[in-house]
């Protein structure tokens, strides 16, 4: 048994050997997606999917390699097939490397096909090993996909990284957007509830924001814009919320980071304004004479950070009124998202799932035709605010006449 | 014994030349006729020109007697002043040597002057104690000698240690003597239950070498075992400890050191109070320490100079160094060829830009590096120093600058290269850190096969290896059977007063009893407290 010793040894050894590297890879023959776009062919029931693939030598201003003028620091490649996966490997056909999906942070839906429905388009994402489930969801708005890709942004590499670093700082900004992922718009799908994506658009003409020449100029003659969100009744884009009632959904969905609220000032119309700091929503459903109502409370705080009128906020019954006048104006925010919303009978806010949770009994019967008696049951906002700082000053240096 | 067995495998045959003087039966005895004998040793010892010889008449007997002593590795004064001095000058009064009278109980009694005076009456003796520094005096008509200690002669000072350096702590580093060796450890330990035990070992060097421990504060049955180990080995010549290292470890077929060794005495000491064994071999400043844990190799004396809240963090920032130099570019190659969603995404594409123009595979491209770092590391160490910058200018200008303008590997490789082998300096022993180095190529191969799932693999061998092995009998890897009690200082170096207890694997349980009564006052020496005199 002795002699054998070495010859067990060189079979382990040769068994590190002889599977080969079977799933290694070099970096140098990937071709790094970053976002991937999908469009409805016209007239047919096929996808076109396009990719956008980073130049690592145009994006890393790396000395090693020499290059990296003259090259373009993303490129959009596409396919047409009948399903997405398909359409994507349909792909390799063009890409000289092997397409890397792993760092796609993107999926952008063509505003035609959201029409038409995104119920089926997230299934290749649950069950691959390399899409990324909290990548971030957007909507081209009035425009393709592809064209969206295309786009070359300043200030970021490729137009998907692009749109979503600028989805992430507006929802958390400006609150007129949602950051929404993979999951959270599988999980809106699975229940009864509808999804709730942002839209993108492109300000100036795409097709010149796809040339070099776009990067060259300031202003540039093509350029992203994170605008709007879109409600969606069975799976179907029916409608968008723009401006203060995508606020309001935001609010509504308790996705309110901060925010700049413009209030009057007396006579003067939106001339204060409030950055919201904190706030945070609770929904809550009640029965009341066999109908469901739908409570919405908000508890939020804000700093004065602007006023272009002499007010006095060392005054209490000045705090009282400001805190007021938030208050009021956030109400009406989510009243008009909610407004919207049960007019297109759908559900983006998770009532459903309230329900269900806290009246299993009546959910069940009210579960086919959940969608009528959302848009039918009656809504409570109570809205709590208060105002914390006034800013680094007090009183406004304006001169009033009443002091 | 249940080790010893792996002794023998050095048992190495024995010359004939060497053959008589273990055959113990012939033993040959002096001559009474001294010019007989002062030829015989002569001729033994091959009529070298350092055999000094010198022939004299004691005081005013007149008795003829011959003093001979090797030149060098003696102390000509003593043997000037207390041998040949006093003998040829006889100088106590009222005293003098009668014919009739004994002369050798006579001399060393009355006339040598010498602190360690000894009677030799075979050649054997004589000669070991000649060639040992010592001065072997023959008398007419006497089948006896004298021998008396002046071994001296040059020998480096005691100088701070180069291979361990602290900032704050004592600046003294053992030397080549043995006897300066376990003095600068006595001076530190003033119990009367130190052990100090001679051997010889190497037929033609006769290598003294000697184990020192406290008796009672260590296991007997690791005193015993290191005795077997010791006697059993059958070898020609010793070279040094790191020799020795390599008789009496427990196993052989490891990269990784299981006999800890120092050349600063306050290591030593410590290690001997928490009830360990030191081996000190004559011919080289390193100690030898056994039974010794991995997490030894990574404690230095200074994490008890410093503020225990300082020296817990340097430690841990030495294991995380030993976390980097031992897989740092194995996880590089597995993220960069196996698990690119591993790395973010800007990283990723900085990383890829740069490998776009690099031709060879990640894998090559590290062992290029590597090689290439080794190599520099190599002739860092041999190289003359007068000749230091080129190498330096060479190593940081032609591999790593030029290498990556040439697109021949990327900066990033560069990197994670030179961070790797900075933290293997970290380690404070340089044997364990060379074990390291071994083993990080055998990782990277893993990660190129195999990527995380392979440095996965390799570490369970790795550690399984390394639970397997043992120091005298104890678990090298002391976690696994967990003494809580044990790991206190493993990782956090405790305050003095705190860290009284010793290792439960080591340490002989009553030692508490033993020391407590023999050791001095508190107020005589700090080390008391270490000593475990001033707990309970």
């Amino acid at each position: 048994m002795k002699t054998s010793r070495p010859f067990i040894f060189l079979m382990l050894f040769s068994l590190l050997f002889l599977p080969g590297c079977w799933n290694s890879r070099e970096l140098r023959d990937l071709a790094i997606v970053s976002g991937i776009g999908i469009d409805k062919v016209p007239d047919s029931n096929e996808y076109r999917v396009s990719l956008q693939i980073v130049n690592p030598n145009a994006v890393a201003g790396s000395k090693a390699g020499g290059g990296g003028q003259g090259m373009l620091p993303s490129i959009v490649y596409s396919s047409v097939d009948h399903t997405l996966f398909s359409a994507m490997r349909k792909t390799s056909q063009k890409v000289p490397r092997r397409l890397f999906y792993a760092h796609s942070q993107l999926f952008i839906i063509g505003e035609t096909l959201a029409k038409e429905g995104i119920n089926e388009l997230f299934d290749m994402y649950e069950r691959s090993h390399e899409l990324r489930l909290n990548t971030s969801v957007v909507i081209s708005r009035g425009i393709e996909a592809e064209a969206l890709l295309n786009v070359l942004p300043p200030l970021q590499t490729t137009s998907a990284v692009a749109i979503t670093n600028g989805l992430k700082v507006a929802s958390d900004t400006w609150a007129r957007s949602l950051d929404k992922d993979i999951t959270d718009i599988v999980k809106s799908l699975s229940g009864s509830g509808e999804p709730i994506i942002s839209g993108v658009r492109v300000v100036g003409d795409p097709n010149k924001g796809k040339k070099r020449s776009n990067l060259e100029q300031t202003p540039p003659l093509a350029n992203l814009e994170v605008k709007g969100i879109a409600i969606f009744t069975d799976g179907k884009l029916t409608d968008w919320l723009e401006g203060k009632a995508a606020r309001g959904a935001v609010w509504a969905l308790n996705n309110m980071k901060s925010t700049i609220v413009n209030m009057n000032c007396d006579d003067k119309k939106e001339k204060i304004s409030i950055e919201v700091i904190r706030s945070t929503t609770k929904l809550r459903t009640v029965m009341r004479n066999g109908k469901p109502v739908f409570l919405i409370q908000v508890k939020e705080e804000g700093n004065l950070s602007e006023a272009l009128c002499p007010i006095n906020p060392d005054k209490r019954e000045v705090m009282v009124k400001l805190q007021k006048q938030l208050a009021d104006e956030t109400k009406k925010e989510i009243e008009l998202a909610i407004k919207t919303t049960q007019q297109k009978k759908s559900d983006v806010f998770g009532f459903s799932t309230e329900m269900e949770r806290t009246h299993p009994k009546e959910w069940k019967k009210m579960k086919k035709n959940w969608p009528v008696i959302y848009s039918q049951s009656e809504v409570e906002i109570s809205v709590e605010a208060y105002i914390r700082r006034t800013g680094l000053r007090i009183k406004s240096y304006l001169k009033s006449g009443d002091g | 014994m249940m080790f010893s067995k792996n002794l023998y495998r050095n048992k190495k045959k024995i010359h004939q030349k060497t053959g008589d003087e273990s055959g113990r039966g012939a033993k040959l005895f002096l001559s009474p006729v001294l010019a007989d004998n002062l030829a015989h040793i002569q001729n033994e010892l091959g009529n070298s020109p350092d055999i000094i010889v010198k022939l004299f008449e004691i005081g005013t007997s007149r008795t003829q007697a011959g003093a001979v002593y090797v030149d060098g590795i003696t102390d000509k004064n003593m043997v000037n002043q207390y041998i040949l001095h006093s003998l040829m000058l006889e100088t106590h009064a009222g005293v003098s040597l009668e014919q009739d009278q004994n002369v050798l109980a006579f001399i060393n009694a009355n006339a040598l002057t010498l602190g360690e005076v000894i009677v030799l009456k075979d050649w054997d003796s004589v000669i070991l104690s000649v060639l040992s520094g010592n001065t072997v005096i023959f008398f007419e008509s006497t089948e006896e000698a004298l021998s008396g200690n002046t071994k001296g002669g040059e020998q480096r000072s005691i100088t701070e240690s180069s291979t361990e350096v602290v900032i704050r702590g004592p600046k003294d580093g053992f030397t080549e003597s043995i006897g300066t060796n376990v003095s600068l450890v006595r001076r530190r330990i003033k119990s009367s239950n130190i052990r100090l035990e001679p051997f010889k070992i190497g037929l033609v060097t006769q290598t003294n070498v000697a184990i020192m421990y406290i008796q009672g504060t260590v296991e007997d049955s690791l005193v015993q075992e290191i005795r077997i180990r010791l006697q059993n080995i059958r070898i020609e010549a010793l070279a040094g400890s790191e020799h020795l290292e390599e008789l009496i470890q427990d196993q052989r077929m490891t990269p990784f050191p299981t006999i800890m060794n120092s050349e600063r005495p306050d290591t030593a000491t410590g290690y001997i109070l928490d009830g360990r064994i030191a081996i000190f071999v004559d011919g080289t400043p390193f100690c030898l320490i056994a039974p010794a844990t991995f997490f030894m190799y990574f404690k230095s004396v200074e994490d008890y100079y410093q503020r225990p809240e300082a020296a817990v963090i340097i430690q841990l920032l030495r294991y995380a160094a030993l976390i980097i130099s031992l897989f740092g570019p194995s996880i590089y190659i597995a993220a960069i060829t196996f698990h690119q969603e591993m790395i973010p995404t800007p990283l990723l594409l900085s990383l890829a830009a740069q490998r776009e123009s690099v031709p060879f595979p990640a894998f090559l491209e590290a062992l290029m590096m590597e090689f290439a770092f080794e190599i520099l590391r190599e002739a860092g160490i041999r190289m003359p120093r007068a000749i230091g910058q080129a190498v330096s200018i060479v190593g940081a200008l032609v591999l790593g600058q030029a290498a990556v303008e040439a697109g021949i590997v990327s900066s990033a490789m560069v990197i994670v290269v030179a961070l790797t082998g900075i933290s293997s300096f970290s380690t404070p022993s340089y044997n364990m850190a060379l074990a390291i180095r071994l083993i990080r190529f055998g990782m990277m191969a893993a990660a190129a096969l195999l990527g995380f799932y392979g440095i996965a693999i390799f570490s369970i061998f790795l550690i399984g290896h390394l639970c397997g092995l043992a120091s005298l009998g104890v678990p090298y890897m002391s976690l696994s059977p967990y003494v809580p009690e044990d790991q206190r200082d493993t990782l956090f170096g405790q305050p003095l007063m705190t860290n009284a207890s010793n290792p439960e694997l080591t340490a002989n349980s009553n030692r508490h009893v033993t020391n407590g009564e023999d050791a001095p006052s508190s107020s005589d020496s700090p080390l008391n407290h270490l000593n475990g005199s001033g707990s309970e």
